[in-house]
């Protein structure tokens, strides 16, 4: 199990916190659970609910639609981040391809931090500007 | 019984003001309906009643109706006043209630309110010591008529800029002692502190704007803040020279430092020297930062010290494992664990 400390550490290098605070990291890390998975194993399905939003310690995802790999997540990787802005479902499966460490953050947990810190939404949102700016260039 | 007559029932109650239909109204604000228990929020609040103010206060922790909780609380007035300081004051009430205060407090737009939020301008939280700056803006902007008491402002943007420049000497301090040398485990951590350290200077000087804003042109210090903290040279130098023309010439003397120090880095040992401050060695600096007031840099240093193995902090970092942060003393034991782990061989 890691501590809260060891989780900023890990935290601190994902591009979707890079304006968030330490401190403020800190408070994510303590909605954080960490969740073990035997490779092989689904996290989720394309269509189901969606709930939460995963980054991975160690190990190794495959991202896939209908078939179709759309990304392998690998260490400091975030996925199912959609899951935090919307009620849409899951549009990936999500399978580990090695056992893998990954940080699981569920969104009603996420909305009550956010709620309190608003300075970690302005950083959230500074990140996620950042993103969809990049993703119009490209 | 329907959110819609439930929701009639709570409005009703508040327009009435009939003490013998409060029980029902107190049943109202338990409703687990967003709506439903947003009109009775609204409901205790025209009441005036004082069997609300305890409820109320408890519903700023309610995440999706504490605005509303606080709207209800400053229509009580300058009556609450009173409990709103108390619970501020009370340092085993919740952190969150605590934050919320300050806005109460701004919405009722008293010369007390300005007073208490005055008081608690040294508040070792220092989120609460932001919202507490915050609210008194919010009182500047809205009630213009609410006097500030000068003389505290000036003497609290004093204390502020003394306590930059204690920052920046402990982050100098680290950064000259190798915090890029290391490897794996005291890199990461050092970092992490130097981050940390980093951050604290960018709130402390935050909050020095938003004092100068207090004491001047709330819209010009604003202008000036986004100036001093911009990117663009011309930007900063506009600000700087705006502020060497308009700040007296006693606050210049230790502002212009800082600003000058954010992108030039020569004027610190003057300045030092001016507070008395020693440049401190790296034991002294984590031993200071062990030993002091803010959990986070607590937390930090505690990481620092497990991963330098420096074992003769264990003394020190056993006292933490009974801090009242969880934090911090998760981080104590994890870090006594490691200095006290029997080198293998």
């Amino acid at each position: 199990m890691l501590t809260t400390v060891e989780k900023v550490i890990f935290l601190q290098d994902i591009d979707f916190f890079e304006f968030t605070h330490t401190e403020d990291l800190a408070y994510i890390a303590t909605i954080t659970q960490e969740v073990r998975v035997k490779a092989g194993s689904i996290i989720y399905k394309e269509g189901e609910v969606s709930d939460s939003m995963y980054l991975v310690l160690d190990g190794r995802v495959r991202l896939h639609r209908g078939g179709n790999e759309i990304m392998i997540a690998q260490s400091k990787d975030i996925f199912g981040t959609w899951a935090l802005f919307d009620d849409e479902p899951r549009v990936a499966t999500a399978v580990t391809i090695d056992d893998s460490n990954l940080l699981r953050i569920s969104k009603e947990d996420f909305f009550d931090l956010l709620s309190d810190h608003t300075n970690i939404t302005e950083s959230v949102f500074k990140a996620l500007v950042k993103k969809i700016r990049s993703l119009i260039r490209d | 019984m329907g959110s819609d007559f439930k929701i009639q029932i709570a409005r009703i109650i508040g327009e009435a003001r009939e003490p013998s239909l409060y029980p029902h109204l107190h049943e109202l604000l338990q409703s687990p309906d967003k709506e439903v228990l947003r009109v009775a929020i609204r409901a205790a609040g025209d009441t005036d009643a004082p069997e609300f103010v305890p409820v109320l206060i408890q519903h700023l922790n309610t995440r999706r109706v504490r605005k509303y909780a606080r709207i209800a609380l400053a229509s009580y007035g300058e009556d609450i006043i009173n409990v709103l300081l108390a619970r501020l004051n009370d340092p085993n009430e919740n952190r969150i209630i605590r934050l919320s205060i300050p806005k109460v407090l701004a919405l009722i737009g008293a010369q007390r309110s300005v007073e208490i939020l005055m008081s608690k301008l040294e508040e070792p939280d220092l989120l609460l010591r932001y919202e507490v700056l915050k609210g008194l803006s919010k009182l500047k902007a809205n009630f213009p008529n609410l006097k500030i008491n000068r003389e505290i402002i000036t003497k609290e943007i004093l204390e502020e800029t003394k306590y930059y420049f204690k920052t920046l000497t402990v982050l100098r301090s680290e950064q000259s002692s190798g915090a890029n040398d290391g490897h794996g485990s005291i890199l990461k951590a050092r970092k992490l502190l130097m981050r940390a350290l980093e951050e604290r200077l960018d709130n402390n000087l935050e909050r020095i704007f938003r004092l100068l804003g207090l004491r001047y042109s709330t819209d010009d210090m604003f202008s000036a803040y986004k100036g001093i903290v911009s990117d663009q040279s011309d930007l900063r130098a506009n600000a700087v020279e705006f502020l060497d023309n308009v700040l007296d010439r006693y606050l210049r003397r230790y502002i212009l430092p800082i600003v000058e120090e954010l992108h030039q880095g020569e004027t610190l040992e003057s300045i030092r020297e001016e507070f008395g401050l020693e440049e401190p060695t790296q034991k002294k600096t984590l031993e200071d930062l062990l030993l002091g007031d803010d959990s986070w840099l607590k937390i930090c240093a505690l990481y620092v010290v497990s991963a330098l193995d420096d074992k003769s902090s264990a003394p020190l970092v056993s006292r933490l494992t009974e801090d009242a942060d969880p934090i911090v003393r998760e981080t104590a034991n994890f870090a006594l664990r490691l200095l006290q782990a029997e080198v293998p061989g």
